[in-house]
């Protein structure tokens, strides 16, 4: 890929191949672990409930070693791209992380409260000040919540914020 | 003459200004979903199905197909005037059209492209009412074998043709049906894969993974490269349009091949992204003004612009006959069809004439109101993308989540999306082909189905899909398909890979 000079590799395209041909192998081994709970065979009805999902898993885990044993064939050519920079990953994990905070708080805190939180927290963080910041927030939960509640029916998360302003 | 007259039956259903006002609004929620990079035209039609739960099933596949049109153009604007594709499939676009408008040439690199897309959609349509009255009774004959023949023909071809490494598109294929085998199994009341968590015993919801997949994964391929607007001026004078549309007839070859390339490669399994390339490859070669491709030749705009659109409509053909999705965003709109309680399929002509043609006419209308509208709107959306992106991003972020809940109300379904939005960026680094997945998951349940229905009927023996003419010809052409890449290992023995993928979708 067209990676800018200046940022150094952090991972090499053999490393990210190989760390996906891992994740393909462990995916494989749980599906045909997890299929192994039902009948894996061939009655007269056809296949039993197990068997789909065990071959599933089974080709995965072929396939994740064939895509291995490719990826350490041309081993040369691919370790010498970059597939990662430091720079690109560090913007990856900035953005990343408040949507894991996100997801973590949407339910316990209520998505209304949590959206507000981040939008107003991702806009100062990269220095849009305070006025955009809040005015973003406002302007989405309020859209959200006329949108959702009321228009289209879909009640979203609500947590103690809702509860104590008596909305719900 | 009956699909004509089926076809003016269906647009007594579509005129109504219910559905006028539906198309408005899908159309201009699409450009917006396609020119915002991170939002894409299968990101766009899941984050909207969950609305459409309660609408009747014809307004609601008007919402949806006029949003994907939407987003297909907007994915063109962008492309020409920021050098950004808001679509995978509008990538080769940017290859003459952002030179075009460097030059000043905007407005006539922006007409050409909507009109073009205009008329390489046109041609799918009407390929469409041509063909599936024939395709639906050709279908009646199926049974389960026939079914699971189709299917399975489906998946060899995306690995024959997909333009992914074949092993990555298995591995894409197996994940997809494996995350559609989670939960309870109809045949035994089993539960499948479900490692005694509650939350995966309704199984996993296909929407949640493509928002994670499409929304979250495109968002983080964003944010690696730093965004660089660099915005040409986006006004378009109506003399400059006239001028540009005038010039259009001149490339009748290039609108007539890209035409046909687009309509073969969106009935079988290629999809919009693979038909544009192909289209603005073969042009370059066969054109004789291929020397200035690159460089801002209207030809470069109009190969991949037509065949794109006619992709991406004659998609419709395959889902609606045979239940067979060719392009992701077929895909959830299928889903879409399950879940409104249509059965997708020969049937469906027979027993929801009114969806079937109020559709496929709505879809002569939506097309013109989307070049109209699209036409009207580049200057507004164009200052939407003057907004920093650090500001649209956790717009996109909020959109997403509140998607992903509104499809079955948990909070586990936030936590997939997230989990999805990783894979979705992996899979795009390393080309795995996404489309084969969401293919996958949304129809492994009817193809286990149709399978296992199979062998119940033939006793478990594998000679049920070599019974008759019909299936048994399905069933080898899959064959050869699957054995494809084995055959062109052979004739062209290993050398090595030319680095990474052209294929982006």
């Amino acid at each position: 890929m067209d990676e800018s000079t200046e940022d150094s590799p952090l991972l090499s395209r053999l490393a990210l191949e190989l760390l996906g041909a891992l994740v393909v192998l462990g995916f494989g081994i749980t599906v045909a672990m997890g299929a192994l709970e039902h009948p894996v065979a061939w009655s007269d009805q056809g296949p039993q409930a197990g068997t789909l999902p065990f071959w599933l898993g089974v080709i995965a885990i072929l396939a994740s070693l064939g895509i291995a044993g490719q990826a350490l064939a041309q081993r040369r050519v691919l370790a010498a791209q970059g597939v990662l920079g430091r720079q690109a990953a560090l913007r990856i994990g900035r953005f990343l992380l408040p949507i894991v905070a996100l997801v973590a708080l949407a339910v316990p805190l209520g998505l209304y409260l949590t959206m507000a939180l981040y939008l107003a927290g991702m806009l100062l963080w990269q220095g849009h000040g305070w006025k955009a910041a809040l005015l973003t927030a406002a302007a989405a939960v309020l859209f959200s919540w006329f949108a959702f509640e009321h228009w289209f029916m879909l009640p979203l998360p609500k947590g103690p914020i809702e509860a104590w302003l008596g909305l719900y | 003459m009956e699909n004509l007259e089926a076809l003016m039956h269906g647009f007594t259903v579509a005129l109504t200004v219910h559905h006028m006002a539906l198309m408005i609004g899908g159309v201009l929620l699409g450009i917006l979903v396609g020119v915002l990079p991170g939002l894409g035209a299968p990101n766009g039609v899941t984050l909207l199905l969950p609305l459409t739960f309660t609408m009747d099933p014809v307004s609601a596949i008007i919402l949806l197909t006029s949003t994907y049109w939407g987003a297909l153009f907007g994915g063109s604007t962008t492309s020409i005037l920021f050098n950004i594709p808001g679509e995978p499939s509008s990538v080769a676009t940017t290859f003459d059209g952002h030179p075009m408008a460097r030059q000043g040439r905007a407005a006539e690199a922006l007409t050409t492209a909507f009109l073009s897309a205009g008329f390489g959609a046109l041609v799918g349509i009407v390929t469409i009412t041509l063909l599936s009255s024939f395709v639906a009774s050709f279908a009646l004959r199926f049974a389960p074998p026939e079914y699971f023949a189709v299917y399975f023909l489906a998946f060899a071809s995306f690995v024959a043709f997909g333009g992914g490494k074949p092993l990555k598109t298995i591995v894409s294929i197996v994940t997809g049906f494996a995350l559609a085998t989670v939960g309870m199994d109809i045949v035994s009341g089993g539960m499948r894969l479900t490692f005694d968590m509650p939350e995966l015993i309704r199984g996993v919801s296909f929407l949640v993974v493509v928002i994670g997949l499409f929304g979250i994964g495109e968002l983080l391929l964003t944010m690696e490269e730093t965004l660089e607007f660099r915005p040409v001026s986006a006004h378009l004078s109506p003399r400059a349009v006239l001028q540009a549309a005038a010039r259009l007839p001149r490339y009748w070859v290039a609108l007539l091949r890209s035409a046909a390339i687009g309509v073969w490669m969106g009935i079988t399994p290629g999809g919009p992204t693979a038909a544009s390339f192909m289209s603005y490859g073969i042009a370059r070669r066969f054109s004789r003004n291929g020397a200035r491709f690159g460089r801002g030749e209207p030809e470069g705009i109009v190969s991949p612009e037509t065949a794109d659109h006619a992709a991406g409509t004659a998609a419709m053909l395959p889902m609606l006959a045979l239940g067979v999705p060719s392009s992701a965003t077929a895909a959830v709109m299928l889903g879409g069809l399950m879940i409104w309680g249509l059965n997708p399929g020969p049937m469906l002509f027979i027993e929801q004439r009114d969806f079937v043609w109020g559709m496929i006419s709505s879809l002569y209308l939506s097309n013109v109101v989307a070049v109209v509208l699209v036409l009207a709107t580049v200057p507004l959306f164009a200052a939407i993308l003057r907004l920093p992106f650090t500001v649209v991003a956790p717009l996109i972020v909020v959109i997403c989540a509140i998607s992903a809940w509104s499809v079955a109300s948990a909070g586990f379904d936030l936590w997939l999306m997230l989990v999805f939005g990783l894979v979705g960026w992996g899979m795009k680094k390393l080309d795995y082909p996404i489309a084969p997945l969401v293919l996958a998951m949304v129809i492994g349940d009817k193809a286990e189905d149709a399978f296992r229905q199979s062998m119940i009927i033939s006793h478990g023996s594998f000679g049920i899909f070599w019974g008759n003419a019909l299936v048994g010809g399905i069933s080898t052409l899959a064959i050869l398909f699957l054995l494809w890449p084995v055959v062109t290992l052979i004739r062209r023995p290993a050398r090595a890979e030319p680095g990474p993928a052209e294929h982006l979708s």
